[in-house]
């Protein structure tokens, strides 16, 4: 492995895994590989692939490096802030529409959060958030397929407890 | 590995309700707990509670009103309040107009209960109201605050065995009536820590004196009845003025390390600054301003990088790092007359006269 790329290598279980090689600036962009190499003492950072047992598919870790390597580009390149709004709103649309229960978009979440990207995991929860906004209750169980398990007589109960959000 | 995640509601609790649903606005939040059982108690452990304008508008409508009862804004609080279980980061409220004395009569609890939380953030806002509504004591129990923000209040005592707000860092106080030099004076000595303090609209303010080791940043706005402003911050940056009239005798002690300061609407300045490193200093000149104490002003800034002088009534001519007012003569005046050396100026048709 080069000296200026990391790897992360995404397990799917311990025979089969799937190796994801970036530069070293790109992989910085996760707050977790940042301290790491920042507390090496100059000798080659990161010999072996960084093992990612949380995230559990390919297509996930995919996507996390994509994010990243757009914005260790854009910080480089100084790409203006208009521009990397908007890429980060078709990023945020791809992971929501990648399938139709939001797992991949959960996945990516949760992968941010474990990688410590931290302007992605705020994207995505931004994007999750607004996603909830302003829907009636029925849209929100259809979207994401929240099985109502409350009986009649509860669920009447809790309306009229929190009537004051239907006005 | 933890549990399969199939769809949103299956992701962790911590990830659901302190992120997700605190950016929602409360009433979708809250209204998230019909959705199954396991959404049923999430909001609960919000970290922030935003009664918004638009809560009170809604909860605060004739319609409302006349259906449920005056009081329903404090009801719904209430029982908001009771139900929510976990700590509290974030408390604001907003109270509009108009306002019954009903709808504030637990104020005091509401932030005794945010106290316990361990509120760190905690914003009251009372828009538009010619009532005295006192600062309930229980404010002073909110020993973990980093932010105050209060508004329309009136000012009574500091309890005397207040122990201070020992990690309060920002501190806003607008329209805050019987809040006099004394007071605040007392109180930022009990804030050890503030770091920006923001004062709009506080007309008992006469001779303001600001001893606060770690403030950073300074803003005064539309407090017509100050007359002198001393500041004892040593690591001041940034000092904005704006709307105070009757300002006229303006002290930065020890501000080393301040580079920004704004002013506007000065009345007839005669102020002293002893400020060796300003770099930028803007003022928006009116034609009346009185030149000889200007000048006092402006020249005990030997660093002074870039100058600024608007004046609302004339066409602003941008020049290079300076912008003089086109036909104010008394302004042209002045730069001839002002030497800085730092100040990189061209005047008119881009010669250096």
């Amino acid at each position: 492995m080069a000296a200026n790329t990391v790897t992360f290598r995404g397990l799917r279980d311990e025979e089969v895994y799937e190796d994801f090689e970036v530069e070293k600036a790109v992989a910085m962009e996760s707050e977790v590989v940042k301290n790491f190499i920042e507390k090496d003492t100059g000798m080659e950072p990161l010999r072996f692939p960084i093992p990612c047992r949380n995230i559990k598919s390919g297509k996930v870790l995919e996507m996390v490096l994509d994010y990243c390597k757009f914005h260790a580009h854009a910080r480089s390149f100084t790409i203006p802030d208009d521009d990397v709004k908007t890429w980060d709103n078709e990023f945020a649309e791809k992971a929501l529409s990648a399938d139709k229960n939001q797992v991949t978009f959960c996945h990516i979440l949760l992968a941010a959060n474990f990688l410590q990207i931290e302007d992605l995991f705020c994207l995505l929860l931004k994007a999750g958030a607004d996603l909830l906004k302003d829907k009636s209750v029925e849209e929100l169980r259809q979207i994401f397929k929240i099985e109502n398990d409350f009986s009649e007589q509860e669920e009447e109960a809790i309306v009229q407890e929190t009537k004051w959000t239907y006005a | 590995m933890g549990m399969p995640i199939d769809r949103l509601s299956d992701l962790p609790d911590n990830l659901l309700c302190c992120n997700i649903l605190s950016l929602l606005p409360l009433k979708d939040a809250i209204r998230s707990s019909v959705l199954s059982t396991r959404w049923r108690h999430l909001w609960k452990h919000i970290p922030c509670l935003h009664f918004s304008r638009d809560f009170f508008e809604s909860a605060n409508h004739p319609d409302r009103v006349r259906s449920e009862c005056l009081g329903y804004l404090k009801h719904t609080v209430d029982d908001i309040l009771l139900r929510h279980s976990a700590e509290l980061e974030s408390f604001r409220i907003y109270f509009g107009h108009p306002l019954s004395r009903v709808n504030l009569e637990n104020i005091a609890e509401w932030i005794d209960c945010a106290a316990v939380k361990g509120v760190k953030h905690l914003g009251l806002i009372i828009d538009f109201t010619t009532m005295e509504i006192h600062i309930p004591p229980s404010l002073f129990d909110c020993h973990s605050l980093a932010d105050l923000e209060l508004g329309g209040f009136t000012f009574s005592e500091i309890p005397t065995d207040f122990g201070g707000f020992l990690s309060l860092k920002t501190c806003s106080f607008s329209n805050i009536y019987n809040l006099t030099d004394d007071k605040l004076q007392q109180l930022i000595a009990l804030c050890p820590n503030l770091q920006k303090l923001v004062l709009e609209a506080c007309f008992q303010l006469e001779n303001l004196r600001i001893r606060a080791p770690d403030l950073d940043s300074l803003k005064l706005r539309g407090c017509y009845s100050i007359e002198s402003l001393t500041a004892d911050c040593p690591r001041l940056v940034k000092l904005e003025v704006e709307d105070c009239d009757s300002l006229f005798k303006m002290q930065l002690n020890f501000c080393v390390f301040l580079q920004n300061v704004t002013a506007s609407g000065f009345g007839s300045f005669g102020g002293v600054c002893t400020v060796k490193f300003l770099k930028t200093l803007s003022f928006m000149a009116y034609p009346e301003i009185s030149h000889p104490p200007f000048l006092t002003l402006v020249g005990s800034f030997p660093d002074l990088e870039e100058l600024k002088l608007t004046a609302i009534f004339f066409e602003d001519m941008t020049v290079g790092k300076m912008v003089v007012p086109r036909q104010d003569v008394a302004a042209q005046k002045l730069l001839a007359h002002t030497k800085f050396p730092n100040l990189k100026k061209t005047v008119g048709d881009g010669r250096i006269r």
